[in-house]
């Protein structure tokens, strides 16, 4: 008796499961977007969120948004899900997704994956999966003419003010490298003398490792702070402090309405709609035409500074403006090898090329300095300048291990 | 004090609105008809739920009344991968809730099947990482295997051993081992995989070297028929050999298994290394099917929503695969709905979570009885108060 109640049980669930199956039709493209946390806790994926919501209502596309899947075998299957239900594109926002992104674009060779800051698509050489990253060292060298003007009208009242600031930073790591020292040639354009120091917090989001370190910067003798790292603690800090700064992926006025200057961060909509645009036009998905690497700037929108923060000095927003286009039409570059030094000595391949072990392994014989300088985010999208400059000291974690 | 005796006096004493009874004789049509209405029911509640919190309007959704079910059924059913893909999910759930059956059965209460399958999942992936690339495939698959056996079996042991000889708990002995598997993977982890990443990463993802095969270009199928066969081996060792007579004894009470001459000792930590075996091959299953890496998250709380499936299934591997297949349709099914109907993950948790807590509800239904005495209930309200005495004798009497 038993099993007949289960048969007929199961019968039942495999019925009404069919019936509703035939009802289902929807003419929106479906795009799909993997993300690592809920869009409400944290930043770092709201960023991507919220584009993408953007992005769909200006394409018109079916945005269908799968939050919290973790770094794991997991994202494939997801990945694999959203493929099977029908969306043509699949994106995905960590670091961490992207071996499983690689796994799903091989088992679906008709759906474009997409994954934000991953380094494996060049290698990879599959047509249907793509890196993309933006130039977001170009906002980071604008944000540090801002701090430039701040320090240098700070030295002009005040001459005892010293030529140091602080850098609070998450790992280190090539991107948050590449981040620190464009922001550094930034603030060192307007002021030649500048030395930065930089302390490591050891994770993406630690509100009390990042306020710990601003404080220890700041006393240490530096006069304004700027971070790479995903938590209110700095500019937090820096308010209480009243020590000017500048932070990233979005403004931070609310916490920091005396101090805060300017912020920079990776707008994702120019990446969504350019991929979703070429699969448009596209006669079918897998003949899109998406570089493996792509890399977005401020031409693409893809690189944005928020508004300016009440106490930056005054001309700061024409002296924006006018690097801006510098940086826009390509007369100025951000790693100029004539504008800084490697433990003494000019830049050269030999003191440049980046780390195969802990950065990327590129062919060799690739030429990463060329016609005066550094080429970031060209032979990947992902950044790799993972040089320590000089001027720059690296006082390691804020927490250090035995 | 009078005036409280005065108001003692007054205290009315009712019957009991209802009372509950055990039922002795269960017919099967009824059972069908309660658990049939309560899946209807959380189906139900939850398409509305579903419906409520979604932002979508009916205008660009004129289907969003049934929109629930439509992305549910999308979600695991829409076409041969993700059938394939969730009989995988409701085979590895299935596997794992059959595996702590055994122990459940002579009322060693396993919750560690977690961390079973995880240390499966650890053995298996050792040798995918540093064996499995220099030998054939076939090999590397007999050798994951083994070690994923050796592994888990030995992680349900300890707890047994330490259990039959110093008689600890073995809730919170099995609980705790869990955490020492995460660990144990976590430091693996961290030890091994490339520098920048928080995980391992794809084992062997150019050479699918220990990768199980594809049949009909799946690599769910082999391991979804493995389970099936396990499952059904499981059921029968239960209900048929000896061992299974032991552990029903066992079940009715330790004394009388002591007095008919079962080694109580032995059956406890043989039932246990069993119990760890078929986890381990479940950790088998699941890296070299599916996951091909092993990670802190990687047996994704199955190994304790298998207590669950185990319990409804009441301790029957074979009634266990309903729940299990309903279970792999609405976590993936709610997922899929809240992706589509522009509404947050979390909201999809919730909605699983609903779906059993009401099934696990109808099991109270099923066993025992209610019986509503409305007439006595008003009627006991309107009798005069009790003669004085009598109310607090009344009232110490029930608390």
């Amino acid at each position: 008796m038993k099993k007949v109640r289960l048969v007929s049980l199961l019968a039942l669930a495999a019925a009404s499961v069919a019936g509703l199956a035939a009802c289902n039709g929807n003419a929106k493209m479906k795009v799909g977007l993997i993300c690592l946390h809920p869009a409400d806790s944290s930043t770092y994926d709201k960023n991507f969120v919220e584009a993408f919501k953007e992005s769909a209502k200006k394409l018109g596309f079916n945005p269908i948004i799968r939050e919290n899947v973790p770094e794991g075998p997991e994202c494939r299957e997801v990945a694999e899900n959203l493929a099977d239900t029908g969306c043509k594109v699949v994106f995905a926002d960590s670091f961490g997704h992207e071996d499983y992104m690689i796994e799903a674009a091989k088992k679906h060779p008709t759906v474009q994956f997409c994954h934000a800051t991953g380094t494996k698509a060049a290698a990879e050489k599959l047509a249907n999966y793509h890196n993309a990253f933006a130039s977001i060292y170009e906002g980071r060298y604008l944000a540090g003419v801002v701090a430039g003007m701040k320090l240098q009208a700070m030295k002009a009242a005040d001459a005892s003010v010293a030529s140091k600031i602080g850098y609070v930073a998450a790992h280190p790591y090539a991107e948050v490298m590449s981040g620190y020292t464009s922001f550094y040639l930034g603030v060192k354009s307007i002021v030649e003398d500048v030395t930065m120091d930089v302390k490591y917090t050891d994770s993406w989001y630690d509100e009390t490792a990042e306020k710990t370190a601003a404080k220890a910067l700041i006393a240490g003798g530096a006069v304004l702070i700027s971070q790479h790292a995903d938590s209110y603690g700095a500019p937090t800090a820096c308010e209480e402090a009243k020590v000017p700064n500048v932070t990233y992926n979005g403004s931070t006025a609310n916490v920091a309405p005396e101090t805060f200057m300017v912020s920079s961060r990776i707008n994702w909509s120019p990446f969504y709609e350019f991929v979703v645009n070429a699969v448009k036009e596209a006669e079918s998905p897998e003949k899109a035409n998406i570089p493996a690497n792509w890399c977005g700037g401020f031409k693409e929108g893809s690189v944005e500074l928020s508004e300016l923060g009440k106490n930056v000095a005054p001309g700061t927003a024409e002296k924006v403006a006018e690097v801006k286009a510098k940086l826009e039409n390509g007369s100025l570059k951000v790693f100029d090898t004539s504008k800084f030094t490697v433990k003494g000595e000019a830049p050269s391949e030999a003191n440049m090329a980046p780390s195969k072990q802990w950065t990327f392994d590129y062919p060799d014989g690739t030429e990463f300095i060329k016609g005066g300088y550094y080429h970031e985010s060209e032979y990947r999208s992902a950044p790799s300048f993972d040089v320590l400059i000089d001027g720059i000291n690296d006082l390691g974690s804020v927490n250090p291990k035995e | 004090m009078p005036e409280l005796a005065q108001k003692q006096k007054v205290k009315k004493v009712r019957n009991p609105l209802f009372h509950i009874a055990r039922r002795n004789e269960v017919p099967t049509w009824f059972v069908f008809v309660v658990k049939l209405s309560f899946i209807l029911g959380a189906l139900l509640l939850c398409g509305i739920i579903s419906f409520l919190v979604s932002p979508i309007t009916l205008d660009e959704m004129p289907e969003k009344f049934i929109s629930y079910y439509i992305f549910v059924v999308e979600g695991t059913f829409f076409n041969m991968n993700t059938a394939f893909s969730t009989l995988w999910n409701a085979s590895l759930l299935l596997i794992i809730a059959a595996a702590i059956t055994p122990a459940f059965k002579m009322k060693f209460w396993n919750i560690g099947a977690e961390g079973q399958v995880l240390m499966g999942c650890f053995g298996a992936a050792i040798v995918m990482k540093f064996i499995a690339p220099s030998i054939p495939n076939f090999l590397a698959l007999i050798l994951m295997l083994v070690l994923a056996l050796i592994f888990a079996a030995a992680w349900a042991a300890i707890p047994a051993i330490f259990k039959a000889f110093f008689n600890t708990n073995e809730t919170l002995f099995t609980l705790m081992m869990n955490y020492i598997a995460i660990g144990l993977v976590a430091a693996f982890s961290l030890k091994f995989k490339a520098t920048g990443s928080t995980a391992l990463g794809v084992l062997n993802a150019g050479t699918h070297a220990g990768w199980m095969p594809e049949i009909f270009g799946s690599s769910y199928l082999i391991g979804i028929f493995v389970i099936i066969n396990l499952v059904v081996a499981l059921w029968f060792y239960l209900k048929y050999s000896k061992h299974g007579y032991e552990i029903a004894v066992l079940n009715g009470s330790v004394r009388t298994a002591e007095y008919v001459g079962i080694n109580v000792k032995v059956v406890t930590i043989r039932t246990m290394i069993l119990c760890g075996a078929v986890c381990g091959i479940a950790g088998f299953l699941l890296v070299s099917g599916s996951s091909h890496t092993v990670s802190e998250t990687v047996v994704g709380g199955r190994g304790f929503t298998a207590v669950m499936i185990s319990w409804l299934g009441h301790f029957n591997p074979l009634e266990m695969v309903l729940y299990s297949v309903l279970n792999a349709i609405i976590t993936v099914g709610s997922s899929n709905a809240a992706a589509n109907l522009q509404y947050s993950g979390e909201v999809a948790n919730v909605l699983s979570g609903l779906f059993f807590l009401l099934i696990l509800t109808s099991e109270f239904f099923t066993n025992f009885r209610i019986r509503f005495n409305l007439r006595q209930f008003f009627k006991s309200k309107n009798e005069p108060p009790m003669s004085e005495g009598q109310t607090p004798k009344a009232e110490g009497g029930k608390q």
